[in-house]
């Protein structure tokens, strides 16, 4: 168990970093080629040229938004920050709660593994529709532009070869994967975060309906993790260090605690303690 | 059907999250279709209901915007700013906790970073100036969801998405309702300040000068957003980058209240988590609206309310409540995801302007937030000061019954919020909005079509705008009628048809998603030999030697 926790906490770790890394890409490619578009008003050659060969930035952002948003989203599975009606949360008692959490966090599971199936049904889809632009004519009818033979790219005028996409094609090809597309390449990490997200939500239903099973101390101490999560989402939000203490320290340990007493101001540290309002799994905002 | 619904409410009472209910009804109704397969409820997400919906990208941008001000020590100078100017007024903290409140929301979409970061910098100084406890109480707790109502406000944003509305002027429909809510919450705090036994602070213009001087880069935010994308200058999603490039550079370089190793990373992953729940809910209800009118609910509500309801009056009343409840349960963007495809077109039916409904609907989840005994900021208040929930029911009673009292007034009185959208309208030259009879929102979603130039009626996507039959039936049935009959039947024809056109494209749906393919693929192919030639063009322009350039033009 504590395996997975572990390896839980360090993926989550990798999702952070590269949601920083597309989040402030996408920031500095849509100003860059907002800045250029508007300098195309003053009828500059290099302006327009360059944002002719900006073209990819406008599907760039669109897909970036894409692997943010489902980033973020198994994200908020790991914070238990999803958005869910938790009104009998906030009033059940202590072990009626998690009971619930366990109910709650195995069907979510299976939909999102449902949905995670549907997903990468459908981005297969996208995946074997071959746009024209790759089409290339061989001998033996129509092939991939990344498949073409030197030969074969030299008689045709004015192609240029993609060559990153050909590199992440043949890569997913060892997966068994076919991506004609690099539209839909970028699609993959849809399904691919539902899986995640899925998992974590068996995990949460599994660990709860365990500590239910083996009765109230097992409950008290999924509780206290519970409330270390939250209060590093807390310290988070009002600025204070526990993001990093957080992930550093086992969950649940007294050295937590002590650690965010320390950092939260003593009247934070108190209420966190005190409050009792279904501060679980499928917090509200 | 009726079976899948409540084992659905069911779950969402579990505490399943919403996204993943919304999955599964997709997925149910897909499958329960003798064509759908397992990828037909996951294509629409992929297409312009979802991945391809341009304005989504401003609501990332945005939000990480509001995390890093709200991080940033932009409340404290806020504060200070405020006190020094407005200091000599009786209930000045009030107001500045107002003013402050609405700022940060507009930001962080009433997400309940304004309640910690705000509330908790003042209500330990309104505590101290002997405001009563009960009253800063609920002051605090109100200002949680104060600013939704203006620009860029994610809420109105994600609004603006699904009803498919002019983002042009959704932006400006909120900004006198807004200020109208501030106003009033403002007079009624002066008047409670006056009778506490307040602490008058002096003006001192040395003091003004200098909060002024500190704030002024942050106190252009605004005007940079606004006037960026209100000039025309910028899209929005340009004036979304330039504010967040903006904000980013302000707190990391001029206020050093940011650090690029320290806080960033945690600033960009807490609020992207609440971009993850937020997209994700709508990204799985895209199915789920298809659901609905497949199943004809929206027709099936009509009829209801039409056979109990006659007059407006009783509409708008009956819709206040129901909202509220529905935002008290269900959590703002939860709710503009289901509700608004739910009532827009009873709004429609009744005659109401779409913006104007945009600002009802929106201040009604504004109070619903606060509504006892469920509105989550009563519990962001309750964790946040410790105070326990019930306490907290007697604290906002007096700010709800002033918030209801604005929301009767903007609800019956159209001309606060439709005044500023019909004058963006009048200043571009396609529009048209202002023929009061006939059918105005059939016509509507094609000039505002027009007018953005991005957005497809949802509705008609929906109804498979894509599957050549449905595109030719949804005119049809909507063009004629819409010259003659009364407009709640014209409305209804044109559920009933685009129902009908539904069932239709469903069905084609294999056919339908790869003709989309093929035109954008054909689309794409065009798209670049002309961004080829314009860049042949341009080499040509700059002399290069011709004889090399000449082969490449096909």
């Amino acid at each position: 168990m504590e395996f997975f926790r572990r390896l839980d906490r360090v993926w989550a770790r990798g999702e952070g970093m590269l949601t920083v890394l597309v989040l402030l890409s996408m920031v500095f490619v849509a100003g860059f080629s907002a800045a250029i578009r508007n300098l195309t008003r003053f009828e500059l050659d290099w302006a327009a040229r360059l944002l002719t060969d900006m073209e990819w930035a406008d599907s760039f952002l669109r897909k970036a938004t894409m692997w943010l948003a489902f980033l973020g989203a198994s994200q908020a599975t790991y914070y238990r920050k999803h958005i869910a009606i938790d009104v009998l949360l906030r009033i059940a008692p202590l072990k009626q709660r998690w009971v619930m959490h366990a109910l709650s966090g195995i069907i979510a599971g299976l939909i999102t593994f449902a949905l995670a199936f549907s997903l990468s049904a459908a981005v297969k889809l996208n995946l074997s529709e071959r746009p024209i632009e790759y089409e290339m004519l061989a001998e033996n009818g129509s092939k991939h532009l990344c498949e073409g033979t030197p030969e074969e790219l030299k008689n045709l005028a004015d192609v240029e070869v993609p060559h990153i996409f050909c590199g992440v094609r043949s890569t997913l090809k060892v997966f068994g994967v076919t991506a004609e597309t690099p539209g839909a390449a970028f699609q993959i990490v849809v399904p691919f975060m539902f899986i995640v997200m899925g998992l974590r939500f068996l995990g949460i239903g599994i660990g709860a309906a365990r500590a239910v099973i083996e009765g109230d101390a097992a409950i008290h101490r999924l509780e206290a993790e519970e409330h270390a999560r939250l209060a590093a989402i807390h310290a988070a939000v009002s600025g204070e260090e526990a993001l990093a203490m957080e992930s550093s320290l086992p969950p649940g340990s007294t050295a937590v605690d002590a650690h965010r007493d320390a950092a939260l101001d003593g009247d934070e540290a108190d209420l966190l303690d005190d409050d009792d309002h279904g501060d679980g799994p499928q917090r509200k905002s | 059907m009726i079976l899948i619904g409540i084992i659905l409410i069911l779950l969402a009472f579990l505490g399943v999250p919403l996204f993943a209910l919304f999955g599964a009804a997709a997925l149910a109704l897909f499958l329960s279709l003798p064509e759908g397969t397992w990828a037909s409820p996951a294509i629409d997400m992929f297409g312009i209901g979802f991945a391809e919906q341009p304005s989504l990208i401003t609501i990332p941008l945005f939000t990480f915007a509001g995390y890093l001000l709200a991080e940033s020590g932009m409340p404290r100078r806020l504060v200070a700013l405020s006190r020094a100017w407005l200091g000599w007024m009786p209930g000045s903290l009030a107001v500045v906790c107002l003013i402050a409140s609405a700022f940060f929301t507009t930001f962080t979409g009433g997400s309940g970073i304004t309640i910690v970061a705000v509330g908790g910098l003042l209500l330990p100084a309104m505590l101290s100036e002997k405001y009563p406890e009960k009253f800063t109480l609920g002051l605090v707790t109100t200002g949680g969801s104060l600013g939704i109502l203006f620009p860029p406000s994610v809420p109105l944003i994600l609004y603006g998405i699904i009803a498919n509305l002019s983002m042009d002027k959704l932006m400006v429909a909120g900004l006198v309702p807004g200020t109208l809510v501030v106003l009033v919450l403002a007079v009624y705090g002066a008047a409670v300040g006056l009778k506490s036994n307040y602490v008058k602070v002096p003006f001192v213009w040395k003091d003004a000068r200098q909060t002024l001087w500190i704030i002024k880069w942050e106190l252009l935010i605004p005007v940079v957003l606004l006037g960026g994308f209100g000039s025309g200058i910028l899209r929005l999603h340009e004036a979304a980058v330039l504010t967040a490039l903006y904000v980013l550079f302000l707190e990391i370089v001029v206020y050093k209240d940011i650090s690029i190793r320290k806080d960033l990373p945690r600033v960009v992953i807490e609020s992207m988590t609440l971009v993850g729940a937020i997209l994700t809910i709508m990204a799985c209800a895209v199915g789920f609206t298809g659901w609905l009118i497949q199943a004809e609910v929206p027709q099936k509500l009509l009829e209801v309310m039409q056979s109990m309801i006659s007059s407006q009056f009783l509409f708008l009343l009956v819709l206040n409540i129901f909202l509220v409840i529905v935002g008290m349960l269900m959590e703002i963007f939860a709710a503009i995801v289901v509700a608004v495809p739910l009532v827009l077109p009873l709004a429609r039916a009744y005659g109401l302007d779409p913006y104007h409904f945009a600002i009802i609907f929106l201040l009604n989840l504004e109070i619903a937030y606060l509504m006892p005994p469920l509105g989550i900021n009563l519990f962001i208040s309750s964790i946040r000061f410790g105070r326990p929930v019930t306490s907290l029911y007697g604290s906002v009673m007096s700010f709800i019954a002033v918030l209801f009292a604005t929301l009767m007034l903007v609800s019956y009185v159209p001309i606060i919020s439709t005044w500023l959208p019909s004058k963006v309208q009048s200043d571009e030259p396609t529009a048209g909005m202002d023929e009061p009879s006939g059918a105005p929102s059939d016509n509507l979603d094609d000039k505002d079509f027009g007018l953005t130039g991005e957005d497809l009626d949802k509705l008609n996507v929906d109804a498979g705008v894509d599957a050549g039959a449905a595109d030719a039936a949804t005119p049809d049935a909507a063009a004629p009628a819409a010259a003659e009959e009364p407009k709640p039947l014209t409305k209804a024809e044109k559920a009933k048809a685009a129902a009908e056109a539904r069932k239709a494209a469903a069905l084609e749906k294999k056919e339908a998603a790869k003709a989309k393919r093929e035109a954008a693929k054909e689309a794409a192919r065009i798209k670049r030999e002309e961004a080829k030639a314009k860049r042949d063009a341009a080499k040509a322009a700059k002399t290069k030697p011709a004889a090399e350039e000449e082969p490449a033009e096909q």
